[in-house]
Protein backbone atom coordinates (compact mmCIF):
# COMPACT_ATOMS: atom_id res chain seq x y z
CA UNK A 1 0.00 0.00 0.00
CA UNK A 2 1.40 3.38 -0.95
CA UNK A 3 2.42 5.77 1.81
CA UNK A 4 1.30 8.85 -0.13
CA UNK A 5 -2.29 7.76 -0.53
CA UNK A 6 -4.75 9.65 1.69
CA UNK A 7 -7.93 7.63 1.30
CA UNK A 8 -8.29 3.87 1.33
CA UNK A 9 -9.68 4.08 -2.19
CA UNK A 10 -6.58 5.95 -3.45
CA UNK A 11 -4.35 3.16 -2.20
CA UNK A 12 -6.43 0.53 -3.98
CA UNK A 13 -6.59 2.51 -7.22
CA UNK A 14 -2.84 3.14 -7.18
CA UNK A 15 -2.14 -0.52 -6.46
CA UNK A 16 -4.52 -1.50 -9.28
CA UNK A 17 -2.83 0.91 -11.68
CA UNK A 18 0.58 -0.57 -10.94
CA UNK A 19 -0.51 -4.21 -11.17
CA UNK A 20 -2.69 -3.71 -14.26
CA UNK A 21 0.20 -1.97 -16.01
CA UNK A 22 2.39 -5.00 -15.32
CA UNK A 23 -0.35 -7.49 -16.25
CA UNK A 24 -3.71 -6.35 -17.62
CA UNK A 25 -5.16 -9.71 -16.58
CA UNK A 26 -4.47 -9.21 -12.86
CA UNK A 27 -7.49 -10.32 -10.82
CA UNK A 28 -9.41 -8.19 -8.32
CA UNK A 29 -8.42 -10.68 -5.63
CA UNK A 30 -4.72 -10.18 -6.40
CA UNK A 31 -5.15 -6.40 -6.37
CA UNK A 32 -6.99 -6.56 -3.05
CA UNK A 33 -4.30 -8.76 -1.51
CA UNK A 34 -1.52 -6.47 -2.70
CA UNK A 35 -3.40 -3.46 -1.30
CA UNK A 36 -3.83 -5.31 2.00
CA UNK A 37 -7.63 -5.47 2.04
CA UNK A 38 -10.13 -8.28 1.91
CA UNK A 39 -11.36 -8.95 -1.62
CA UNK A 40 -14.92 -8.43 -0.36
CA UNK A 41 -14.05 -4.82 0.44
CA UNK A 42 -13.03 -4.28 -3.18
CA UNK A 43 -16.07 -6.16 -4.53
CA UNK A 44 -18.39 -4.02 -2.40
CA UNK A 45 -17.30 -1.03 -4.49
CA UNK A 46 -16.28 -2.55 -7.84
CA UNK A 47 -18.39 -5.12 -9.60
CA UNK A 48 -15.48 -6.48 -11.60
CA UNK A 49 -11.98 -5.70 -12.85
CA UNK A 50 -13.33 -3.52 -15.64
CA UNK A 51 -15.08 -1.27 -13.12
CA UNK A 52 -11.83 -0.89 -11.19
CA UNK A 53 -10.00 -0.24 -14.46
CA UNK A 54 -12.49 2.58 -15.16
CA UNK A 55 -11.82 4.02 -11.71
CA UNK A 56 -8.07 3.97 -12.39
CA UNK A 57 -8.60 5.71 -15.72
CA UNK A 58 -10.85 8.43 -14.29
CA UNK A 59 -8.55 8.96 -11.30
CA UNK A 60 -5.65 9.42 -13.70
CA UNK A 61 -7.70 11.88 -15.76
CA UNK A 62 -8.50 13.80 -12.54
CA UNK A 63 -4.80 13.95 -11.72
CA UNK A 64 -3.95 15.18 -15.22
CA UNK A 65 -6.62 17.89 -14.89
CA UNK A 66 -4.86 19.11 -11.74
CA UNK A 67 -1.51 19.15 -13.57
CA UNK A 68 -2.98 21.11 -16.49
CA UNK A 69 -4.53 23.62 -14.10
CA UNK A 70 -1.33 24.06 -12.10
CA UNK A 71 0.83 24.44 -15.23
CA UNK A 72 -1.34 27.32 -16.54
CA UNK A 73 -0.55 26.37 -20.12
CA UNK A 74 -2.45 29.31 -21.56
CA UNK A 75 -1.02 32.09 -19.39
CA UNK A 76 2.29 31.23 -17.66
CA UNK A 77 5.59 31.92 -19.49
CA UNK A 78 5.93 29.10 -22.02
CA UNK A 79 9.15 27.62 -20.63
CA UNK A 80 7.79 27.68 -17.07
CA UNK A 81 4.48 26.13 -18.11
CA UNK A 82 6.29 23.42 -20.08
CA UNK A 83 8.41 22.44 -17.10
CA UNK A 84 5.44 22.42 -14.71
CA UNK A 85 3.44 20.33 -17.13
CA UNK A 86 6.23 17.81 -17.70
CA UNK A 87 7.02 17.49 -13.99
CA UNK A 88 3.35 16.98 -13.14
CA UNK A 89 2.76 14.43 -15.88
CA UNK A 90 5.83 12.43 -14.83
CA UNK A 91 4.49 12.24 -11.27
CA UNK A 92 1.05 11.20 -12.50
CA UNK A 93 2.47 8.56 -14.85
CA UNK A 94 4.51 7.09 -12.04
CA UNK A 95 1.48 6.93 -9.76
CA UNK A 96 -0.77 5.53 -12.47
CA UNK A 97 1.53 3.77 -14.96
CA UNK A 98 -1.31 2.46 -17.12
CA UNK A 99 -1.61 4.00 -20.59
CA UNK A 100 -4.87 4.86 -22.37
CA UNK A 101 -4.39 1.81 -24.60
CA UNK A 102 -4.70 -0.40 -21.50
CA UNK A 103 -7.96 1.22 -20.42
CA UNK A 104 -11.55 0.51 -21.25
CA UNK A 105 -12.39 3.99 -22.40
CA UNK A 106 -16.01 5.06 -21.83
CA UNK A 107 -17.50 8.02 -23.69
CA UNK A 108 -17.02 10.42 -20.82
CA UNK A 109 -13.42 9.36 -20.27
CA UNK A 110 -12.65 9.52 -23.96
CA UNK A 111 -14.10 13.03 -24.14
CA UNK A 112 -12.03 14.19 -21.19
CA UNK A 113 -8.87 12.70 -22.68
CA UNK A 114 -9.48 14.43 -26.02
CA UNK A 115 -10.04 17.76 -24.24
CA UNK A 116 -6.80 17.34 -22.26
CA UNK A 117 -4.85 16.58 -25.44
CA UNK A 118 -6.40 19.60 -27.09
CA UNK A 119 -5.20 21.80 -24.22
CA UNK A 120 -1.67 20.52 -24.75
CA UNK A 121 -1.97 20.99 -28.53
CA UNK A 122 -3.04 24.63 -27.96
CA UNK A 123 -0.05 25.09 -25.68
CA UNK A 124 2.30 23.69 -28.30
CA UNK A 125 0.88 26.13 -30.89
CA UNK A 126 1.49 28.93 -28.41
CA UNK A 127 5.07 27.74 -27.87
CA UNK A 128 5.54 27.76 -31.67
CA UNK A 129 4.09 31.27 -31.94
CA UNK A 130 6.53 32.42 -29.28
CA UNK A 131 9.35 30.65 -31.12
CA UNK A 132 10.34 28.41 -28.24
CA UNK A 133 9.90 25.39 -30.50
CA UNK A 134 10.06 24.86 -34.27
CA UNK A 135 6.93 25.27 -36.32
CA UNK A 136 8.21 23.66 -39.54
CA UNK A 137 7.65 20.03 -38.52
CA UNK A 138 4.70 17.98 -39.80
CA UNK A 139 1.45 18.22 -37.82
CA UNK A 140 1.38 16.28 -34.58
CA UNK A 141 5.10 15.46 -34.51
CA UNK A 142 5.99 17.85 -31.69
CA UNK A 143 3.07 16.67 -29.57
CA UNK A 144 3.96 13.00 -30.13
CA UNK A 145 7.64 13.66 -29.51
CA UNK A 146 6.95 15.42 -26.21
CA UNK A 147 4.84 12.52 -24.90
CA UNK A 148 7.36 9.94 -26.11
CA UNK A 149 10.27 11.70 -24.39
CA UNK A 150 8.26 12.07 -21.18
CA UNK A 151 7.26 8.39 -21.20
CA UNK A 152 10.75 7.16 -22.05
CA UNK A 153 12.70 9.29 -19.56
CA UNK A 154 10.13 8.89 -16.78
CA UNK A 155 10.78 5.15 -17.00
CA UNK A 156 14.54 5.33 -17.62
CA UNK A 157 15.20 7.84 -14.83
CA UNK A 158 13.04 6.19 -12.19
CA UNK A 159 15.65 6.99 -9.51
CA UNK A 160 15.31 10.73 -10.17
CA UNK A 161 12.47 12.69 -8.63
CA UNK A 162 9.91 14.20 -11.04
CA UNK A 163 11.48 17.70 -10.89
CA UNK A 164 14.96 16.45 -11.82
CA UNK A 165 13.53 14.17 -14.50
CA UNK A 166 11.54 17.11 -15.89
CA UNK A 167 14.79 19.14 -16.15
CA UNK A 168 16.26 16.47 -18.40
CA UNK A 169 13.05 15.93 -20.40
CA UNK A 170 12.60 19.64 -21.11
CA UNK A 171 16.26 20.11 -21.98
CA UNK A 172 16.23 17.11 -24.34
CA UNK A 173 12.93 18.19 -25.87
CA UNK A 174 14.10 21.73 -26.56
CA UNK A 175 17.75 21.09 -27.47
CA UNK A 176 17.83 17.46 -28.60
CA UNK A 177 21.08 15.63 -28.02
CA UNK A 178 23.32 17.97 -29.98
CA UNK A 179 26.41 19.20 -28.20
CA UNK A 180 25.91 22.76 -29.42
CA UNK B 1 27.79 -1.05 10.60
CA UNK B 2 28.27 -2.17 14.22
CA UNK B 3 27.34 -5.65 15.37
CA UNK B 4 24.61 -4.20 17.57
CA UNK B 5 22.99 -2.23 14.77
CA UNK B 6 23.28 -5.22 12.43
CA UNK B 7 21.46 -7.39 14.95
CA UNK B 8 18.86 -4.65 15.43
CA UNK B 9 18.37 -4.34 11.65
CA UNK B 10 18.04 -8.08 11.31
CA UNK B 11 15.49 -8.15 14.12
CA UNK B 12 13.48 -5.35 12.52
CA UNK B 13 13.54 -7.19 9.22
CA UNK B 14 12.44 -10.41 10.89
CA UNK B 15 9.67 -8.64 12.74
CA UNK B 16 8.39 -7.08 9.53
CA UNK B 17 8.51 -10.47 7.81
CA UNK B 18 6.55 -12.00 10.69
CA UNK B 19 4.00 -9.19 10.56
CA UNK B 20 3.64 -9.70 6.78
CA UNK B 21 3.06 -13.41 7.39
CA UNK B 22 0.42 -12.64 10.02
CA UNK B 23 -1.35 -10.14 7.76
CA UNK B 24 -1.39 -12.66 4.91
CA UNK B 25 -2.85 -15.31 7.21
CA UNK B 26 -5.44 -12.84 8.49
CA UNK B 27 -6.36 -11.69 4.99
CA UNK B 28 -6.86 -15.25 3.79
CA UNK B 29 -8.92 -16.06 6.89
CA UNK B 30 -11.07 -12.95 6.52
CA UNK B 31 -11.72 -13.63 2.83
CA UNK B 32 -12.89 -17.14 3.67
CA UNK B 33 -14.93 -16.17 6.73
CA UNK B 34 -16.74 -13.29 5.01
CA UNK B 35 -17.49 -15.53 2.04
CA UNK B 36 -19.51 -17.83 4.29
CA UNK B 37 -20.76 -15.23 6.79
CA UNK B 38 -24.36 -15.31 5.61
CA UNK B 39 -26.38 -12.89 7.74
CA UNK B 40 -23.90 -12.73 10.63
CA UNK B 41 -22.81 -9.12 11.24
CA UNK B 42 -19.42 -8.44 9.68
CA UNK B 43 -18.04 -7.06 12.95
CA UNK B 44 -18.75 -10.38 14.60
CA UNK B 45 -17.29 -12.40 11.71
CA UNK B 46 -14.11 -10.32 11.68
CA UNK B 47 -13.72 -10.39 15.47
CA UNK B 48 -14.18 -14.16 15.60
CA UNK B 49 -11.76 -14.71 12.72
CA UNK B 50 -9.13 -12.56 14.37
CA UNK B 51 -9.54 -14.41 17.68
CA UNK B 52 -9.39 -17.85 16.07
CA UNK B 53 -6.29 -17.04 14.03
CA UNK B 54 -4.59 -15.32 16.98
CA UNK B 55 -5.14 -18.46 19.06
CA UNK B 56 -3.80 -20.68 16.25
CA UNK B 57 -0.75 -18.41 15.91
CA UNK B 58 -0.24 -17.75 19.59
CA UNK B 59 3.57 -17.66 19.52
CA UNK B 60 3.68 -15.40 16.49
CA UNK B 61 1.16 -13.00 18.07
CA UNK B 62 3.19 -12.90 21.29
CA UNK B 63 6.38 -12.02 19.41
CA UNK B 64 4.61 -9.22 17.56
CA UNK B 65 2.78 -7.88 20.64
CA UNK B 66 5.97 -7.94 22.71
CA UNK B 67 7.99 -6.00 20.13
CA UNK B 68 5.49 -3.49 18.86
CA UNK B 69 6.43 -0.80 21.38
CA UNK B 70 10.11 -0.82 20.47
CA UNK B 71 9.81 -1.00 16.70
CA UNK B 72 8.44 1.99 14.82
CA UNK B 73 8.56 0.03 11.55
CA UNK B 74 6.49 -2.74 13.07
CA UNK B 75 3.98 -0.18 14.37
CA UNK B 76 3.68 1.33 10.89
CA UNK B 77 3.25 -2.11 9.36
CA UNK B 78 0.59 -2.94 11.94
CA UNK B 79 -1.47 0.01 10.71
CA UNK B 80 -2.10 -2.06 7.59
CA UNK B 81 -3.62 -4.77 9.78
CA UNK B 82 -5.81 -2.22 11.57
CA UNK B 83 -7.03 -0.78 8.27
CA UNK B 84 -7.74 -4.27 7.00
CA UNK B 85 -9.85 -5.02 10.08
CA UNK B 86 -11.81 -1.76 9.98
CA UNK B 87 -12.60 -2.12 6.28
CA UNK B 88 -13.46 -5.81 6.45
CA UNK B 89 -15.76 -5.21 9.44
CA UNK B 90 -17.52 -2.38 7.61
CA UNK B 91 -16.50 0.14 10.29
CA UNK B 92 -14.78 2.27 7.68
CA UNK B 93 -15.36 2.86 4.01
CA UNK B 94 -13.04 3.10 1.01
CA UNK B 95 -13.70 6.84 0.95
CA UNK B 96 -12.44 7.26 4.53
CA UNK B 97 -9.03 8.66 5.40
CA UNK B 98 -6.41 5.93 5.80
CA UNK B 99 -5.06 7.23 9.08
CA UNK B 100 -8.50 7.51 10.59
CA UNK B 101 -9.33 4.03 9.34
CA UNK B 102 -6.24 2.67 11.06
CA UNK B 103 -7.32 4.32 14.32
CA UNK B 104 -10.79 2.82 14.02
CA UNK B 105 -9.25 -0.57 13.29
CA UNK B 106 -6.91 -0.30 16.26
CA UNK B 107 -9.81 0.43 18.60
CA UNK B 108 -11.70 -2.47 17.13
CA UNK B 109 -8.71 -4.79 17.52
CA UNK B 110 -8.22 -3.60 21.12
CA UNK B 111 -11.86 -4.26 21.88
CA UNK B 112 -11.43 -7.79 20.53
CA UNK B 113 -8.16 -8.28 22.39
CA UNK B 114 -9.41 -7.04 25.74
CA UNK B 115 -12.77 -8.74 25.45
CA UNK B 116 -15.01 -5.68 25.60
CA UNK B 117 -16.07 -5.72 21.98
CA UNK B 118 -19.60 -4.38 21.61
CA UNK B 119 -19.74 -5.55 18.03
CA UNK B 120 -20.76 -9.15 18.39
CA UNK B 121 -23.67 -8.28 20.66
CA UNK B 122 -24.77 -5.04 19.00
CA UNK B 123 -23.52 -4.23 15.51
CA UNK B 124 -22.39 -0.62 15.22
CA UNK B 125 -23.74 1.36 12.26
CA UNK B 126 -21.14 1.83 9.54
CA UNK B 127 -18.59 4.52 10.22
CA UNK B 128 -20.17 5.54 13.54
CA UNK B 129 -16.85 4.85 15.21
CA UNK B 130 -15.06 6.91 12.59
CA UNK B 131 -17.39 9.82 13.24
CA UNK B 132 -16.93 9.66 17.01
CA UNK B 133 -13.15 9.49 16.61
CA UNK B 134 -13.24 12.45 14.28
CA UNK B 135 -15.36 14.46 16.75
CA UNK B 136 -13.06 13.65 19.65
CA UNK B 137 -10.05 14.95 17.69
CA UNK B 138 -11.54 18.40 17.06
Amino acid sequence: MRADAARNLDAIVQTAARLLAEDPGTSLTAIAAEAGVSRHVVYRRFENREALRDAVFHTKLDAVDVVLGDARLDSAPVAVALHRFVEGIIAVDRHYPVGPDQMRCDDEGHGRMVEQREQVARFIRRAMDERLIRSDLPDGIVHALLYQIIALLARQLRDHDPARTADIVVDTFLRGVSQN
Amino acid sequence: MSTTSRVHLCTERNLLALQRGWVTTLLTGLDRAIEFAGTTPLTEVVAKTWCTLARENDTLRRVLDTNIERSSQLRAATDLEYRMLALAAGLADLDDDMRLTAQVGQRFRDSILFGDSPYSARPTPKSEMAKSLSMSQR
